[in-house]
């Protein structure tokens, strides 16, 4: 140690300390948590609103998870790489019934905008106001997908499927599943869902099994069919919320996960909560916790908004 | 994957490290840069700590600036792979390539902002053909030292947002 120039001695010395600074100051144990937490890490966003909304009964669904003797099933192969770039293949078996039950609860009829109306074919109300067309008064109303009815819904139909889904990655029970899911979400093609689909309006957005059987969604789609994912997983305790970005020219979904973030994360700061960390789904190649830089920026300047899913 | 200990130390030991060696490049390589740029005739520490000259101090400081920012926007696609390819396992090949991406982003980031730096003086010389900037901050014209850091800056601030994708690319 002597025999090193003395400059490169006190650069080591400092980084030394930094590293025992970070490592002391950043662990804690929490009575109620137990965890150790790492704070060196950096782009922790509060956001200005989250949408709580209660929770749901979970919807019994007409389509049982046990396959019926007469049940018709969809069968649709999904090739994909696991994160050791190992190439797999999935083959998911989809009741037939179950895939028109949701086709059927999501979606309105072109002409159909009253918002009760709206409200129990899959879309929330998020704004109204009032506009003058031709001399008379009319209300806009401003919606958005209700993601979190549309997820507590299919979580019944998910459950065998996440299964198959481990089985084929050769993940085991105990395993964390997270990198897993979103490599085959990220693998899905990426295309945005038309506005019209089987004569009904859908918003650009595929409902997670229309999505399967579609073999292709947008970001919001595979995010909420990532969330089902993990939400159905053996002995999951996953928190999520879907986060909403639209500013800066930009429209985008990504989901958040209730982790610790790591260094070098992109999370987002709850203050009942706690950090949750973003998931991009568009496209292979982004770990959990990172994102593009556009999309960075947006969040940045605060425009997004987070649902609560579970 | 997530979250284990030994995950949490070696991403904060690697996350430090990365952050001093990027201080320690956009210090040393802005020192080298404005010797290059002034042919050796302008010594940096001498202008600095006996002329205590301003000018040449602000330009430095822009320089570290600039090649600093190029080193913090490659080191998120480095954290990137870094998970990546603890989840996918280590083998000797992947921990020789990472360390040879590491390596080979943190010079694409000194080289991105050696040109960027560069370019902003050479459009500057340009411009002013009738001034010659160095000789004025030689003679202590601080006013010249901020024109120059500040275009220094903004046509750093215009390349940060390239580093990331082209580092993505390498690693």
């Amino acid at each position: 140690m002597n025999q090193l120039p003395s400059g490169f001695r006190d650069i080591f010395l400092v980084f030394i300390l930094c590293v025992l600074i970070v490592f002391s100051v950043s662990v804690n144990k929490s009575e109620s948590q137990n965890e150790i937490h790492f704070l060196a890490f950096n782009e922790v966003f509060q956001p200005s609103t989250l949408i709580s909304t209660p929770t749901l009964e979970k919807q019994r669904s007409s389509a049982s998870t046990k396959p019926k003797n007469k049940e018709i099933f969809i069968i649709r192969e999904f090739k994909w790489k696991d994160p050791a770039q190992k190439q797999r293949e999935t083959v998911f078996q989809i009741p037939e019934s179950a895939l028109k039950d949701e086709i059927k609860k999501f979606g309105r009829p072109r002409s159909m905008t009253h918002p009760l109306m709206m409200e129990k074919k899959g879309f929330k109300i998020i704004g109204r106001r009032d506009t003058i067309v031709n001399r008379k008064i009319l209300e806009k109303v401003f919606t958005i997908v209700d993601y979190k009815k549309i997820f507590l819904r299919n979580l019944n139909y998910f459950s065998r499927l996440t299964h198959i889904l481990m089985k084929s990655a050769d993940a085991a029970a105990g395993q964390d599943p997270l990198y897993v899911f979103l490599s085959f979400v990220q693998y899905i093609r990426y295309q945005r869902p038309p506005e019209i689909y089987k004569g009904k309006f859908i918003g650009s957005f595929f409902v997670p099994l229309v999505c399967l059987n579609e073999q292709y969604g947008d970001c919001d789609s595979k995010s909420i069919l990532l969330a089902e994912f993990l939400a159905t997983a053996p002995d999951s305790k996953e928190k999520m919320a879907m986060v909403l970005v639209r500013g800066g020219g930009l429209a985008h979904a990504l989901l958040g996960v209730k982790r610790t973030p790591l260094p070098g994360m992109t999370a987002l700061y709850f203050q009942e909560r706690g950090y949750f960390i973003v998931l991009e789904t568009t496209r292979p190649g982004w770990a959990p916790g990172f994102i593009d830089r556009r999309v960075t920026d947006a969040l940045k300047a605060g425009y997004f908004m987070c649902i609560e899913l579970n | 994957m997530y979250p284990t200990d030994n995950l949490q130390l070696l991403s904060t030991i690697i996350y430090i490290s990365l952050i001093f060696a990027s201080v320690i490049i956009s210090v040393m390589g802005s020192i080298i840069i404005i010797t290059f740029l002034t042919r050796k005739k302008i010594q940096v520490k001498e202008e600095i700590v006996k002329n205590k000259n301003i000018g040449i101090a602000l330009v430095l400081g822009s320089f570290i600036w600039t090649i600093g920012r190029m080193c913090f926007e490659s080191i998120k696609p480095i954290m990137n792979v870094w998970y990546s390819s603890y989840a996918s396992g280590f083998s000797t090949k992947s921990i020789f390539s990472f360390v040879l991406g590491i390596f080979g982003s943190l010079l694409a980031a000194l080289i991105i902002g050696a040109i960027a730096v560069y370019l902003s003086i050479k459009v500057l010389t340009v411009i002013n053909k009738d001034i010659n900037e160095w000789e004025e901050m030689k003679l202590h014209n601080v006013a010249v030292g901020i024109v120059i850091s500040i275009t220094v800056i903004v046509v750093g601030m215009f390349f940060e947002t390239i580093v990331s994708y082209i580092v993505m690319n390498i690693i």
